[in-house]
């Protein structure tokens, strides 16, 4: 059996956005412990939620799903640049990679892929040794399965 | 408690013992010579919903009597090699200009006559 189509969908997020030119191999899924300064610029993604949105009323029923996935770009200051400019370019290279990702409807596991937003806290000041800003970007991916079946789309 | 003396507090900094010489490089150009505490205190920086940083945040505490007017967007320069004990952490090295990004009159954790400066580093 394969994985649940959730982290099927999670992990086909991951291989798209390692590799890109700002953050690299410095791709981390659904950390919970502390990155070190060696680890960034680089991005956290996190499956966030799976909602059932719809359903088919006839045995066997199809069943439609929304996964939110929230990609978190995070970066230091990088001397001599904006904070902003640095956070801004992981965001043009992750939103390029997955609007290719989307094209494919994650390689045929999702119906569609829509771009939700993104939200940039206040960046750190005082507490760190350069100032450190995230860009939290969001994704919802909606895909479906036959009930009982899911590690394969429907 | 306050330190007694202006000595008092030099020994409290005394370089090869817990302090190190620094340089303070004023905006509008000059220099101070300033001796104090270098310090890398291990921070988390939680910013979102995602994982927090390890990090450490920057001071250097110095006898305000060395340098009286210290400002916001000057710079100190410190050679990593003469910190003790490894304060700078292995991650800082050679010399190292700082900015300064904040001013603490007298800090509660020294007490009173000393001022620390929050840094950046470059």
């Amino acid at each position: 059996m394969a994985d649940h189509l959730c982290t099927q969908i999670r992990d086909a997020v991951v291989t798209a956005l390692t590799g890109l030119s700002t953050t690299a191999g410095r791709v981390y899924q659904n950390r919970s412990y502390p990155l070190g300064r060696a680890q960034t610029p680089g991005l956290l993604i996190y499956d966030l939620s799976d909602v059932q949105v719809q359903e088919t009323v006839t045995a066997p029923r199809v069943l439609t799903c929304e996964t939110q996935i929230a990609v978190i770009a995070v970066a230091t200051e990088p001397e001599g640049a904006p904070l902003d400019d640095e956070l801004d370019q992981i965001r043009k290279e992750v939103t390029v990679a997955m609007a290719a990702l989307a094209a494919t409807k994650v390689n045929g596991l999702a119906h569609s892929v829509h771009y939700e937003g993104c939200e940039k806290p206040k960046p750190s000041s005082g507490e760190s040794q350069k100032p450190i800003g995230e860009a939290a970007m969001s994704w919802v991916v909606r895909y479906g399965y036959v009930e009982g079946i899911p590690d394969v789309a429907a | 408690m306050a330190l007694e003396s202006a000595a008092d507090r030099l020994a409290f900094v005394a370089p090869g013992e817990f302090g190190v010489d620094a340089t303070y490089l004023p905006s509008g150009g000059g220099s101070v010579a300033l001796t104090g505490l270098f310090d890398t205190d291990f921070s988390l920086v939680s910013l979102g919903d995602g994982a927090p940083i390890a990090d450490n945040a920057l001071a250097f505490t110095y006898p305000t009597a060395q340098h009286a007017t210290p400002a916001r967007g000057d710079r100190l320069s410190i050679d990593m090699a003469a910190v003790p004990f490894g304060a700078s952490n292995g991650v800082l090295t050679g010399t190292v200009s700082f900015h300064v990004r904040d001013i603490h009159a007298n800090p509660p954790n020294a007490g009173a006559g000393f001022t620390a400066l929050i840094l950046e580093a470059p």
